[in-house]
């Protein structure tokens, strides 16, 4: 009697398992996916890489090239969606990929190269042109004079005007 | 040469249990890959693959390798989840290889052996769906999705003194811009020093 009962209610309940492959199935929304950088709205701030627990994303910088390097490897990727969080342009998003599987680890990797600005004074380089001209635009037009010099040539400069200043008009 | 039936041993080298989950639920009625011919087995000396997951501890190390001889030839390894992918959260951790990678490296050096073929199918833990497309890309019926992208910006001379005189001619034009400072008297007047 029991397993005619069973019987009767797999029968109502009808067919569960799914088609996939053969037919694509459906993700929920707010799935996080693959996790993918725009290019051309990335600015090379480094702060998804901060907030990367697993270090999937890398920034590091070519100073010969004069070129930062922003690296994803989405084969350490724990798909928690903090990097969506910290970008201030929204570069960074998770998509509602999940069919990642590939059959060599080269495919796992996404690379942005990003040009950086040298400094006026000694010429190394020290931040990509998009984030300057970023900050460029938060910051009052009286404060960008010295946006082109590294952040020791700042300080050096700096010090130079203060004691400029100090000495009421002569270098002391 | 993995179109017919696979069986599959699975072997866990210390992950969370978030993938060894997702690999168990594959086989439950919603997924069900045993209507592929795709079968758990008991014994590595059974199986065709291996679903591999976690980063593999130093203390599975040797048994981990152990498994791996055991496997027939042809053989292939399922690195399911970013811990087998490429060491997961626990990547730099003192306890662990970290990853397929560092494995195949060990594997080769110490104990001579080639790596076989390998589906890197990343995840924290992968959709069971994304396990199945996994097994459906190394029977090749399925295309791969996944590609590595490189950008490289393109800035040539010009454009970079066209930026820094767009930045300069506007700090120029406020009062602030020593030595052009713009004072504005009482009537509204402007006046310069
Ligand atoms: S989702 Fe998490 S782990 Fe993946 S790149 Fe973003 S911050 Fe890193
Ligand atoms: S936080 Fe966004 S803008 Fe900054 S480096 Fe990362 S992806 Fe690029
Ligand atoms: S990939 Fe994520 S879910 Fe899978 S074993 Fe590693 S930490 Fe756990």
């Amino acid at each position: 009697m029991g397993r005619l009962r069973l019987i009767g209610k797999a029968i109502s309940i009808g067919r569960v398992t799914e088609k996939y492959p053969f037919a694509p199935i459906e993700v929920p929304e707010g799935f996080r996916g693959k996790p993918v950088i725009n290019p051309d709205e990335c600015i090379g701030c480094s702060a998804c890489a901060n907030a990367c627990p697993p270090q999937a994303l890398q920034v590091y910088d070519d100073l010969k090239r004069g070129i930062r390097v922003i690296h994803f490897f989405l084969g350490r990727c724990i798909f928690c969606a903090r990097c969506q969080d910290v970008c201030p342009t929204d570069a960074i998003r998770l998509t509602k990929e999940f069919e990642l599987a590939t059959l060599s680890e080269e495919d796992l990797h996404q690379v942005v190269e990003l040009q950086m600005v040298r400094c006026k004074e000694c010429g190394r380089p020290f931040d990509t042109f998009r984030h300057v001209i970023y900050l460029a635009k938060e910051l009052p037009p009286e404060q960008r004079t010295m946006m082109f010099l590294c952040p020791e040539c700042r300080a050096k400069k700096a010090s130079k005007i203060i004691s400029f200043a100090k000495g009421g008009g002569k270098i002391v | 040469m993995f179109e017919k039936s696979l069986w599959v041993f699975h072997l866990n080298s210390g992950s969370c249990n978030g993938c060894d989950i997702e690999v168990l639920n594959i086989f439950a009625p919603r997924q069900d890959v045993e209507r592929f011919g795709i079968k758990l087995v008991g014994s590595p000396r059974h199986a065709d693959a291996i679903a591999f997951t976690g980063p593999i501890t130093r203390e599975s190390l040797p048994k981990a390798v152990e498994a791996l001889k055991a496997v027939p030839e042809p053989k292939l390894l399922l690195a399911i989840g970013s811990c087998a992918c490429g060491g997961g959260i626990w990547y730099d951790t003192y306890a662990v290889i970290g990853g397929v990678k560092e494995f195949y490296k060990i594997l080769k050096e110490e104990y001579n052996i080639e790596p076989p073929t390998t589906i890197y199918i990343p995840g924290c833990p992968p959709k069971p769906e994304a396990i199945i497309y996994g097994v459906a890309l190394a029977r090749k019926a399925v295309k791969q999705k996944q590609k590595k992208e490189i950008y490289i910006e393109e800035l040539n001379e010009d454009m970079r003194r066209e930026i820094a005189e767009i930045l300069f001619s506007e700090a120029k034009g406020t009062r602030h811009f020593l030595p052009n400072i713009v004072v504005k008297t009482k009537e509204g007047e402007e006046s310069e020093s």
